[in-house]
């Protein structure tokens, strides 16, 4: 071989080497460049991925899909931080409204009282009237001021892995008296105190808010039974109660805002309880799950994690 | 954020006088970070909405969006990196791998995927699922609702934008059914996940923030737990 073929050879094959140098250059330039764009999107609030980059098999395809998790991550923790804290603030502003009805309707009570003509029935109508709407707006008073201790609460939540027996003992006499005035007995099953991951005070809190729903719609001399199940993970305390019972439509219900069951009207209640008692279980980790059948009681389980570790995420 | 949003879904199989309308046009949008529960009896056209939702089957019309992509606009292979890579599956009867053990079974996907492992976080949903002392047994040696655990971690591990989860607790005692859901909530809550169950018992979608009722292939119902009432 000649060379000038020589030369020419290797002039090609450099030719061919600076090609495709650029070409691959130009391929990482194009993907970093793009890695940027969805990084600067990130940052504008922009989520859409029109280019279906991150469904491929190639190695950039993958690194872009783990970076759009960190990204979803990142974002959804934030959202879901003000979410919690939401929801109480709306309902203590939920509450501060419902303030106006009664106020008012006292107003009006006095205004009308304030008439000399009236006849003492009248009279005694519109004082009793008024005193209704006070007790209202005590009991909202009340609940509002849980209700911004409990959004105090959520944001440092103070759980432990603590026994439970105080805190059974410290719902259970709350609710003594109440229970007397029907006769009800509270009967609580006999076990060796253990550690659940919980706030003693709050969880108390959400115990009563069921004890008293159960004696409130049970009937007298009737009987409160509470019990404990250890499982694997959970550990639930049972409060079951031989009341009206809860219709199987109404079970998800019951635990919303201000709702009140088909059958509680001439009860006193403002449908409540069960919700702030979610909202508490929620915090720690719990829940609470209700079973029950018309005119055979409600059994309403309380869990509890047997352990909680926190961690990094 | 919506993670996942459909549009007048419809689904029919066969024609004429025989047709049946297993989705007759479902509007339903999910917020990233729910655990929504779909409550419906056998024949409501919930399991249909499942296989629509996860991309396994291709609808008559209508869309279904996941993480802001139309599904139904991807070719197969596509769908298939899509679905590996964005949706997790929890089914009724678990589905392990018998011949792995429980940590070779939730780092399956991943593996497949050819994605590195972020051991540190795999043992974080370890942890919170109490399976950390039998991450070396096989699925035969372990409970019902043990291995239902491990096919959550398995879905978790994989950080999809959605996990679909097919009456989960169908093949559980009352006890461990519980257990289970509850634990599916944590974990959804603290991972970040959004979490979408199928299922005909109401009583179990207590623990759930969204409740949708499905019949005869369309959403006859749809609220948010914990808020004020708001019914159709």
């Amino acid at each position: 071989m000649s060379d000038k073929t020589i030369i020419l050879i290797l002039c090609i094959l450099l030719a061919i080497c600076l090609a495709a140098l650029i070409v691959t250059v130009a391929y990482f330039l194009y993907q970093w460049k793009h890695l940027d764009i969805i990084l600067e999107n990130y940052l504008k609030k922009d989520f859409k991925d029109t280019a279906n980059q991150d469904i491929y098999e190639t190695r950039e395809s993958k690194v872009l899909s783990q970076l759009y998790q960190i990204l979803d991550t990142a974002d959804f923790k934030q959202k879901r931080a003000i979410g919690e804290k939401n929801q109480v603030m709306e309902l203590i502003s939920d509450l501060s409204h419902q303030l106006k009805t009664p106020l008012a309707n006292i107003v009006m009570d006095m205004e009308l009282l304030q008439d000399d003509t009236l006849e003492r029935k009248t009279q005694k109508e519109f004082l009793e009237h008024a005193k209704s709407q006070a007790d209202k707006m005590q009991w909202l008073m009340k609940n509002l001021l849980k209700a911004s201790r409990l959004e105090n609460g959520i944001i440092n939540f103070d759980a432990a892995n603590t026994g439970i027996k105080e805190t059974i003992a410290k719902a259970v006499s709350a609710v003594y008296a109440q229970a007397a005035e029907k006769q009800i007995q509270i009967s609580v099953e006999k076990f060796t105190d253990f550690p659940l991951y919980h706030n003693v005070k709050w969880t108390a809190e959400a115990l009563t808010n069921i004890l008293e729903n159960a004696i409130k719609y049970s009937p007298e001399k009737s009987c409160v039974q509470i019990n404990i199940s250890v499982m694997d993970m959970y550990s639930c305390i049972i409060i079951s109660d031989e009341g009206i019972g809860i219709p199987e439509n109404e079970y998800n219900r019951i635990f919303q805002r201000f709702y009140r069951g088909k059958n509680t009207e001439h009860q006193d209640g403002n449908g409540l309880g069960l919700y702030l008692a979610q909202l508490i279980l929620q915090c720690e980790k719990g829940y609470i799950t209700v079973s029950s059948q018309i005119g055979h009681g409600s059994k309403f389980s309380v869990f509890l994690l047997n352990n909680y570790f926190t961690n990094p995420t | 954020m919506k993670i996942l949003e459909t549009k007048d879904l419809k689904k029919y199989y066969g024609s004429g006088e025989t047709q049946v309308k297993a989705l007759d046009g479902v509007n339903l949008s999910i917020e990233e970070g729910e655990f929504a529960a779909v409550v419906g009896t056998s024949g409501s056209g919930k399991s249909t909405l499942l296989h629509m939702l996860g991309g396994l089957d291709y609808a008559t019309s209508g869309t279904v969006t996941v993480a802001g992509k139309q599904i139904f606009d991807l070719n197969e292979n596509e769908l298939t990196i899509f679905r590996r890579r964005k949706i997790g599956f929890i089914f009724q009867n678990y589905n392990l791998v018998p011949i792995l053990n429980v940590y070779e079974n939730i780092v399956l996907p991943l593996e497949l995927d050819g994605r590195n492992i972020d051991k540190a976080f795999v043992m974080d949903i370890v942890q919170m699922l109490g399976l950390k002392d039998k991450l070396e047994n096989l699925p035969n040696q372990l409970s019902g609702g043990q291995q239902q655990r491990v096919a959550i971690a398995r879905a978790l591990a994989a950080k999809p934008a959605i996990v679909l989860a097919d009456e989960p607790t169908g093949n559980l005692d009352s006890k461990t059914t519980q257990e289970v859901l509850g634990l599916l909530k944590l974990t959804g809550e603290q991972f970040h996940q959004t979490i979408v169950m199928i299922t005909h018992n109401e009583a179990l979608a207590q623990l759930c923030n969204r409740v949708i009722h499905i019949e005869d292939g369309r959403i006859i119902n749809d609220y948010l737990q914990g808020g004020v009432i708001d019914e159709k």
